[in-house]
């Protein structure tokens, strides 16, 4: 199954059972391929803005969100999926980000970096 | 710890991730005219907080990484997830959130020359979204309808709101002589004299993207043939939202032209905070 075809299913998935005989217009899946390209190119230059602290840092960063992307693609149908309406998923993400702020603050507030 | 949980109602007042979600969805429900408001005093929020964690906690260098990096996020997730959006208020809901991160980059980098590049584009996206809002809205009063997929040839309909919606839009992805263009350029240059060259190239592509994403929806609800079942409305544009929206439009040509309008005062205010 190639990497189109998964997106198509992708969508027809996130779309919900009663669209399944519509098709998928070009406008969904040119966005979807657009916003997955977006998304890669930008976590990759972002990813290597990790050279100010640590050459080798970076490219072992690089190397894994590769890794990560091609294993994961596509990325944006799982991401709009996760990023519903719905409250549980929404607390969740939430109680999760202040756990993590929280950590990073506390453990590592004072480094200079 | 003060400094995280402060960031952290930072982040829920202003609508960076996490809650991007829940700013976009809010505005989406919201009447557009309440929206257009609403996300103004979100912009204000991210500003006035921000400008209280940095001059608290401008000692912990780590705050203002922290504040890039989410406002890095806060870019991508949202302008990637107005991408795919099927309804057009979602999508300027997921793009005003997303120009935010544009704001807490020029807070992060912590220089008078970066904050006040944070400061400008704060003024210019509280106008330009909430001029798309109500330009938007105009679309809603004629239809009744959100969902891109079921609108099209709106420009036959109402050619002035078309015209001055698709000058929001450029507005929005910073095409001069437009008030954005300046602001972003700005972000540019304090990102390259702080070394961070980076930060520049994902704020053009983001740019690109958003105005990729504008496009899609004006091409959806304007540009393309008008559906058979698509019932309009047929009582006119009432004068008063075309007088606001050409106001809009003065207030984005005037700071595009002179932005020394606007930094003339926000400068003074971020050397004081250095």
């Amino acid at each position: 199954m190639s990497l189109y075809d998964i997106i198509i299913s992708k969508i027809k998935q996130i779309q919900g059972k009663d669209t399944e005989d519509k098709p998928v217009t070009s406008i969904a899946v040119s966005s979807t391929l657009a916003a997955e390209i977006t998304l890669l190119s930008s976590i990759l230059v972002a990813v290597i803005m990790l050279r100010h602290y640590s050459n080798a840092l970076m490219v072992i960063a690089v190397l894994m969100v590769m890794g990560i992307v091609v294993s994961a693609m596509p990325i944006m149908p799982k991401l709009k999926t996760e990023q519903n309406d719905s409250l549980n998923r929404m607390i969740f993400y939430v109680i999760l980000a202040l756990g993590i702020i929280t950590t990073l603050f506390y453990w590592g507030g004072g480094l200079n970096v | 710890m003060a400094c995280s949980l402060i960031i952290f109602g930072w982040l829920y007042g202003s609508g960076l991730p996490p809650f991007h979600t829940i700013k976009s969805s809010v505005y989406s429900k919201a009447p557009l005219h309440g929206a257009a408001l609403l996300q103004a005093f979100s912009v204000f929020t991210l500003v006035a907080l921000g400008l209280i964690i940095i001059k608290i906690f401008a000692f912990l260098p780590f705050a203002k990484v922290f504040i890039i990096a989410i406002s890095l996020a806060a870019m991508i997730l949202s302008i990637t997830m107005a991408l795919m959006q099927t309804d057009f208020k979602r999508i300027i809901g997921y793009l005003a959130v997303g120009e935010r991160g544009y704001i807490g980059i020029g807070l992060g980098l912590g220089t008078a020359y970066g904050i006040t590049t944070g400061l400008f584009p704060a003024v210019n996206e509280a106008v330009i979204t909430a001029f798309l809002f109500i330009g938007f809205g105009n679309v809603l009063y004629k239809t009744g309808e959100s969902d891109i997929r079921k609108l099209g040839g709106m420009v036959v309909q109402t050619p002035e709101v078309a015209l001055l919606v698709l000058l929001a839009g450029l507005a929005l992805a910073g095409v001069p002589p437009l008030n954005a263009f300046k602001s972003k350029f700005m972000l540019i240059q304090a990102s390259l004299n702080v070394g961070i060259p980076e930060l520049g190239i994902i704020m053009i592509l983001l740019s690109i993207v958003t105005f990729m994403t504008f496009m899609k929806a004006f091409y959806a609800i304007y540009m393309r043939p008008k559906p058979r079942d698509l019932e309009i409305n047929s009582s006119k544009i009432p004068k008063s939202t075309i007088f606001s929206l050409v106001v809009f439009l003065i207030v984005c040509i005037i700071l595009g032209l002179f932005p020394q309008i606007a930094t003339s005062y926000l400068q003074p205010l971020a050397n004081s905070l250095i």
